[in-house]
């Protein structure tokens, strides 16, 4: 489904990702750990096609395809979702508006039919109470006046709505309380058919509670170090990153 | 005599001088006259019009005056069923009754209105004096004390070819609410050139809604006068798509207690086109609020100005007074001038100013492309959001919503 071989990524002329080579099969949820710094937001970046992070040397291909040179917009048509660690506020943008937008606009560049009015409404409320978002919240511009943790709910609601084929979660559970924790789990978990990919950015073991990982990396100095069953996060967890780091 | 005063006048101001001298038939006028020939045409080595250089703009002149076409196209305000004041090339025509509560008429342009602008609020304003020896008639338009006037009154300002100077005066009595549209919109080479004299009774309400909507080769200028008594309102929206040189100048004074004003505006400008927002706002009078917001979208070489400044006197206590302008430049060659001046006489009092200039967000751009946007629509929307601020509280939303569709066609169109 993902496969990422051998890929450098630059930023400002810095090189970050030296190397990195993962493949995640449909259907699996992999687990991306590391320490600060490692590159763990530069690979989901890149990944999601943002322009000044530049792929010096390498592939990635979702479903086959190569991801390299294609637009942000097209890469989500084709069903990749990216939670952002920091997700945006943007005032004057109504949430609502916007994500029908979106939501129409990747299923108009798959050749779908537009969602209706109604079944969207229908379709966000539903996504809404899954994720813990008053009416009130969706009202607002996008994002705006969002503690942290309703700014991970709204990316959680945006990821259940689209389905994409392939989320990568980027620090998802970073300032999220127990309940918000099994929430995205749940948001997960419902889209566990097989199908799809996850990868799970993540500095905790906790998240892995609640989305049971098939494979756990560890991601050092811009390339993967070591990869393992769920068991490895239990011992990141005891153990902590320096035995990598010192490696890499 | 008059001419003597100006220093090498282009060939269009020596004209102009030439047609006032002919019109200065009174003591008025002839002052009005005098005072415009002290100055000429507003040009950059004078600091308040430093970045909209009038004289130049205009140093080529104009063919003469064509008749009117009687065919017009219909307003986009058509809808609102607003009484209609059309003002062609400076003549002003208005058919039918005005509603109930409003009466209007032709003054003499000469003599000075009980709502211009005080002296210390007006300066000498060099396109004031232009239209006060220039105007031919004035409209008078006066709302009956407690007057609520349900639809607007559109007051549509077009010019063809040829120089054109204009006064309204609009005397809002005590308690009345009024809802009034200004349109600026011109074909082709022109020069159109008004003064609106606005004196709002106590506890009157006035929205002035103002679209200045030019020809590329067109140069506008509006300078409204606002005066308001004790506990009025004056609410203003001003959308400006630029013109060859093209200013909008708002000059207020409270003159009573605890009155408010807002004062929105919006440039968005392509092309090689200029808008120019200037404000001034006299804090005379004690427990006045204002709230201003300006935001300026600039795509290509086009150039946009902001000038702001409130002036609190001594005796103004408890002004509470804001203003903000942030401008978006999408190009590199596009240029925006904000000058943002507080000046502050008394010492009980809450005043501040910001303002930014900068480039579309590249990280909520790629959000939103993350989500599936491409990068137009993406851009569109941020944009949109940009200026979504100025619209957001209108207090008429019919209104609201043909600015937003006037900004989605230029969105479209650059146009």
């Amino acid at each position: 489904m993902l496969k990422i071989s051998n890929l450098h990524v630059a930023v400002g002329g810095h090189e970050i990702l030296r190397g990195l080579t993962l493949h995640v099969p449909a259907g699996e949820v992999h687990a991306l750990m590391g320490p600060n710094g490692s590159g763990k937001s530069t690979l989901s970046f890149a990944l999601a096609g943002r322009e000044d992070y530049q792929v010096t040397e390498g592939a990635a291909a979702f479903d086959g395809e190569s991801l390299l040179g294609i637009a942000p917009d097209e890469r989500a048509a084709r069903g990749l979702f990216l939670s952002f660690q920091n997700p945006m506020e943007i005032p004057g943008v109504a949430t609502m508006n916007f994500i029908r937008t979106a939501l129409n606009a990747q299923r108009k560049a798959r050749g779908e039919d537009e969602m209706s009015a109604a079944e969207f409404l229908k379709r966000m409320r539903e996504k809404a109470r899954l994720v813990g978002l008053s009416d009130e919240k969706l009202k607002r511009p996008f994002n705006v006046g969002f503690s942290g943790g309703e700014k991970k709910r709204m990316e959680m609601l945006q990821m259940a709505l689209f389905e994409p084929r392939f989320a990568i979660m980027d620090e998802t559970d970073s300032g999220l309380d127990i309940d918000a924790l099994k929430m995205v789990g749940d948001v997960v978990n419902a889209l566990r058919d097989g199908t799809r990919g996850f990868l799970v950015i993540t500095h905790y073991q906790r998240l892995l509670e609640y989305i049971k990982p098939d494979r756990v990396h560890v991601l050092a100095s811009g390339r993967i170090v070591k990869s393992g069953g769920a068991e490895l996060a239990h011992e990141l967890e005891k153990s902590g990153y320096e035995q990598f780091i010192e490696a890499a | 005599m008059a001419r003597a005063l100006l220093i090498n006048p282009t060939a269009f101001e020596a004209g102009l001088l030439a047609a006032a001298k002919a019109r200065a038939t009174s003591p008025p006028r002839l002052a009005a006259l005098e005072a415009f020939a002290k100055t000429g045409l507003p040009h950059r080595r004078l600091e308040a019009w430093k970045w909209t250089d009038l004289r130049a703009a205009l140093r080529e002149g104009f063919p003469p005056p064509e008749p009117a076409n009687d065919v017009i196209a219909p307003s986009i305000f058509g809808g609102l069923g607003a009484y209609e004041i059309t003002v062609m090339n400076g003549a002003a025509e208005w058919t039918g009754a005005p509603p109930v509560g409003v009466a209007i008429s032709r003054g003499a342009p000469g003599e000075p209105a009980p709502g211009a602008p005080a002296p210390e609020d007006a300066g000498d304003h060099p396109l004031a004096n232009l239209v006060s020896a220039m105007a031919d008639e004035r409209i008078e338009i006066t709302i009956d004390e407690g007057a609520l006037i349900k639809h607007p009154i559109l007051i549509r300002r077009i010019a063809g070819a040829g120089a054109f100077h204009q006064r309204a005066r609009l005397r809002i009595g005590a308690g009345a609410k009024i809802v009034i549209i200004e349109s600026f919109d011109g074909l082709g080479r022109y020069f159109s050139n008004s003064l609106t004299e606005i004196d709002l009774g106590a506890r009157a309400s006035l929205s002035r809604l103002v679209l200045q909507d030019g020809s590329g080769e067109g140069v506008e200028a509006s300078l409204a006068a606002v005066r308001l008594g004790p506990e009025a309102e004056f609410h203003q929206t001003a959308l400006l798509l630029g013109a060859k040189a093209a200013r909008i100048e708002t000059r207020l004074a409270y003159d009573g207690a605890k009155a408010r004003a807002t004062l929105m505006s919006a440039a968005t400008l392509a092309g090689a086109r200029h808008a120019d927002f200037t404000s001034h706002v006299a804090h005379r009078a004690e427990g006045c609020l204002t709230r201003q917001l300006h935001k300026t979208v600039l795509k290509a070489r086009a150039r946009g100005v902001f000038q702001g400044k409130f002036l609190v006197a001594r005796g103004a206590q408890e002004t509470d007074a804001r203003m903000r302008a942030n401008a978006l430049l999408l190009s590199e060659s596009a240029e925006a001038h904000h000058k943002p001046e507080l000046e502050i006489y008394a010492d009980h009092v809450e005043c501040a100013h910001g303002s930014t200039i900068g480039a579309l967000d590249e990280n909520a751009l790629f959000y939103l492309r993350s989500r599936g946007l491409d990068d137009e629509a993406a851009r569109a929307l941020l944009i949109e959001a940009f200026l979504g601020e100025v619209l957001d509280d209108m207090p008429h939303p019919a209104i609201a919503h043909i600015f937003r569709q006037r900004i989605a066609h230029w969105l479209e169109c650059g146009r």
